[in-house]
């Protein structure tokens, strides 16, 4: 199943401070798109650090991997970046920005709301977990990091292995009043599913290669299918009232009364959008949650609307 | 060999050696200084052919415009509609568009100029600052054409407006949920755009020529006629990433007989990471020419101060206004920093609020305590807000400052009122304590944010007068004197050229200013007024094209 199958390309911003661990993030989706062919936009290449093996062709700016992603460096103009790679063929199916260390990512994601070609699939942001506290109050850079955070759907609180277990807890209460928003979570090593920083991509996770055991808590994913076309605002309601373990929910469904068209639904952190879709020829109705353990049991929520629980997975550790 | 040695007799020459500061004869052989002084010191090596063009006008050393941008010669394929007039590189005066409907008015005769009704119109200039609380709609630009888009970019260079065929192609609506997408009081868009993803959308539907004129020789051989229109034979072009293509066509252009400067660019050090950088301007330093010279770094620190974007200190913007934003991470400049310094490059480092003053002032120290390098002549670029310790420092630890003098007289009034208050507004671009202070300081336009023509900015530093009259800041005012220093070997300095231009002098390139008038003669406040006969470059004469 391939939920998002119009023409627009998702794009999720990685957005954090100098040392948050974005390079990290990046080269950990790079390695492991999870099945997606990914475009990713990177500050420079002299950080990433992409697996030699991997490299088929660098050409200028970009280097082309043989898992069928690329890697671009956007110089000094961003947008420029993102046009070059939207007309890059095939078209990727996902472009990944990482934002420069200064950077407000939330300017970067409006760039995916106002680009028709383009659908923002989140913005991710990373903090440092033994660093954030005293960075939030740094006079010269404590408002450009606060600004960042305040633009998350999901909140990476990274290093956590080189914090200590009060600096850990004194972060996440600064990252919960400054970014009510935001879904948390711990992430070491960039250590977190492709599905998390991507939302639901449709690559068969079942098909893909095993993966090393190295997440630090399990992930879920559930798959939901409608009985009956669905009303809006009880959908909308059903979302907001997600429980912290679900950190997205993504589905191309038919709205009651409604014929010849379906909603995208997305849900990131906190962010609900619900936009109306072609509808896809072949393409199956579904919810797809994903998030930590939890999530399986919140699904069962969406029952009273007619979407019931088809399939749960855990993401392999 | 008589035809091997020219002397030039002028009314009177300024050659900035306190040897001998002034003259009459010039000597030039092999497009170098001969001899300078009167009939004997120039009749001292033989024969020679007497050129007496400049009999009744006055020399100066060719001026030094130290921080400045080729674009200044791309903006002009676009419609100008700023508020003061301005003269293009050809000579032509554009008035300034001194109302909304005179800027109409303008855009209606570029429209009317055009042969295809569907091509888009695209201007520069505009500053709405200058409009109270009326701002340009898209109703407006429809008054214009509703068939071809039409696209303004303001003086900033960083605000649009668009008219309707524009937001309609870009889709923006009321429905779009993006800042910088200006409303009216229905909510529907102006048609004024700020921030990254407007200005995306709109370029994404008509292109963005402003970008594509970087890389055009024209905007090269158009920048050499403006600056030689005001007297300056070496000018930078301070920002450029240097892609091979923007190489390649500065070396061509400059190779030109007919290019009447010596081009300066500066590479955009944080364009590419560190090492990469390095190695970068390294490799380029080694294509310099005779006019044309790699090896400077800039460095962006924060935005601008009237964008509210530069990064102050306490007490910041008035009205508590957020402050502004760093460029990079101020660790990250400082690494960035240390790289080029330890590899002995020079850095010019743009800052313009105290606050990024300050951290780059901190760069350089701990730069130099790691890497101790006497004379690396690092310059502050604007360096508009620093105040008397901070130069003191810059001084102490061998920082130039290059100041934008011309603020005082196109946003004083602004800083004054809405950005900084009066007092900081009072010791912007504070000529005279660097002075006082030991700081080695040139003045520039920073061309095309501001128009080309270092006897204006001397004029700018010497009386301090706002648009509206007001002197700002009298105490900070300089002489004659000491500001056509700042244009030619102050600003020489900076560009580490003092030994080879900025004065008359044995040795030294014969790249003259020819003035109409002495302008230290003139009253100090009619400096801007003296007219430019034109330059010689290398000993050739350029006059100013008709």
């Amino acid at each position: 199943m391939r939920i998002n199958a119009g023409l627009r390309v998702p794009l999720t911003v990685i957005g954090g401070f100098l040392g948050a661990g974005k390079t990290t993030l990046v080269n950990a989706l790079l390695a492991e798109p999870g099945g997606a062919r990914l475009a990713v936009l990177v500050n420079d290449f002299g950080a990433v650090n992409i697996d030699a093996s991997l490299i088929v062709a660098r050409e200028g700016d970009t280097i082309a991997l043989s898992n069928g992603c690329v890697c671009c460096a956007m110089g000094d103009d961003l947008g420029r970046g993102i046009a070059t790679i939207l007309a890059r063929r095939p078209t990727p199916e996902h472009i990944v920005v990482e934002a420069s260390g200064v950077a407000d990512p939330w300017r970067i994601a409006e760039i995916a709301l106002i680009d028709p070609d383009l659908v923002l699939a989140g913005v991710v942001v990373l903090a440092d977990a033994s660093g954030i506290t005293a960075l939030l109050t740094d006079p010269l850079v404590g408002e450009t990091a606060r600004r960042q955070l305040q633009a998350a759907d999901l909140l990476f609180l990274t290093k956590p292995d080189l914090a200590p277990a009060e600096s850990i807890e004194a972060a996440r209460a600064a990252l919960a009043e400054l970014a009510p928003k935001a879904r948390l979570l711990t992430v070491s090593h960039g250590a977190v599913p492709p599905e998390v920083v991507l939302g639901e991509t449709g690559a068969d996770r079942r098909l893909g290669p095993s993966r090393p055991a190295r997440h630090a808590s399990l992930f879920e994913t559930v798959t939901l299918r409608p009985s009956r076309p669905l009303a809006e605002a009880e959908l909308r309601a059903a979302l907001d009232r997600l429980p912290a373990p679900v950190l997205r929910a993504k589905g191309l469904l038919r709205m009651a009364g409604e014929t010849g068209r379906a909603w995208l639904v997305q849900r990131v952190g906190r962010r609900t959008e619900i936009a109306p879709h072609p509808l896809p020829t072949g393409a199956a109705e579904a919810l797809v949650l994903i998030g930590t353990a939890g999530t399986d049991a919140a699904a069962e929520a969406f029952r009273p609307l007619g979407l019931t629980p088809v399939q749960a997975l855990q993401i392999p550790r | 060999m008589a035809e091997d040695i020219v002397v030039f007799r002028a009314r009177k020459i300024i050659t900035m050696d306190p040897s001998c500061p002034e003259a009459t004869h010039v000597a030039v052989r092999d497009g170098r200084v001969l001899a300078v002084g009167g009939e004997a010191e120039t009749s001292a090596w033989g024969p020679v052919r007497r050129d007496d063009r400049f009999r009744d006008l006055v020399l100066m050393p060719g001026l030094v415009e130290g921080h400045s941008h080729a674009m200044e010669g791309g903006v002009w394929s676009f419609t100008y509609t700023g508020f003061h007039a301005r003269t293009d590189p050809e000579g032509r005066r554009w008035s300034g568009c001194d109302s909304i409907e005179a800027m109409i008015q303008r855009l209606i005769e570029a429209d009317r100029a055009m042969a295809d009704p569907e091509a888009p119109l695209f201007a520069w200039g505009f500053d709405p600052i200058f409009f109270g609380t009326r701002r340009v709609v898209a109703a407006d630009l429809d008054r214009v054409s509703t068939t071809r888009p039409i696209l303004i970019l303001h003086s900033n260079g960083h605000v649009l407006n668009v008219n309707s065929v524009i937001l309609r192609r870009a889709g923006i609506t009321a429905a779009t949920e993006v800042a910088g997408v200006v409303r009216d009081a229905q909510g529907e868009p102006t048609g004024e755009l700020a921030e990254m993803a407007a200005k995306y959308m709109a370029h994404k539907v008509v292109g963005n020529p402003f970008y594509e004129a970087l890389e055009n020789p024209q905007t090269l051989r158009r920048f050499g006629m403006a600056a030689n229109r005001t007297g300056v034979t070496t000018a930078t072009d301070l920002f450029s990433a240097l892609p091979d293509a923007a190489v390649d066509n500065y070396l061509r252009v400059t190779a030109e007989e007919d290019f009447p400067i010596r081009l300066v660019p500066a590479m955009n050090g944080q364009a590419m990471a560190i090492e990469e950088g390095v190695a970068k301007i390294l490799r380029l330093r080694g294509r310099s020419t005779d006019r044309l010279r790699f090896g400077m770094v800039k460095l962006m620190t924060d935005g601008s101060i009237q964008g509210f974007s530069g990064r102050l200190r306490w007490p910041g913007y008035m009205g508590g206004r957020p402050n502004g934003v760093w460029n990079m991470a101020p660790e990250v400049l400082a690494d960035y920093l240390d790289a080029y310094h330890a590899a002995g490059v020079q850095c010019h480092i743009h800052t313009n609020g105290d606050e990024a003053i300050e951290v780059m002032i901190g760069a350089i120290d701990r730069a130099l305590q790691r890497t101790p390098r006497l004379d690396h002549r690092h310059t502050l670029q604007h360096c508009q807000m620093a105040d008397a310790a901070q130069f003191r420092r810059m001084a102490a630890l061998g920082i130039c400052a290059n100041l934008f003098s011309n603020h005082v007289y196109y946003w004083g009034e602004e800083h004054w009122a809405h950005t900084m208050g009066p007092d900081r507004a009072r010791r912007i671009n504070a000529a005279r304590t660097a002075a006082t202070s030991g700081v080695n300081f040139a003045i520039h336009s920073d061309a095309p944010v501001t128009p080309i023509g270092p006897l204006f900015t001397a004029w700018c530093a010497v009386n301090r007068l706002t648009a509206k009259g007001r002197v700002l800041g009298p105490e900070e005012r300089i002489s004659v004197p000491m500001a056509l220093r700042a244009i030619t070997l102050g600003a020489a300095w900076t560009l580490k050229l003092d030994h080879e231009i900025g004065s008359i002098e044995v040795g030294k390139a014969a790249d003259f200013c020819v003035l109409q008038d002495d302008p230290l003669e003139v009253a100090p406040e009619r400096l801007k007024d003296v007219k430019v006969w034109g330059t010689v470059l290398g000993g050739r004469p350029f006059p100013v094209a008709a």
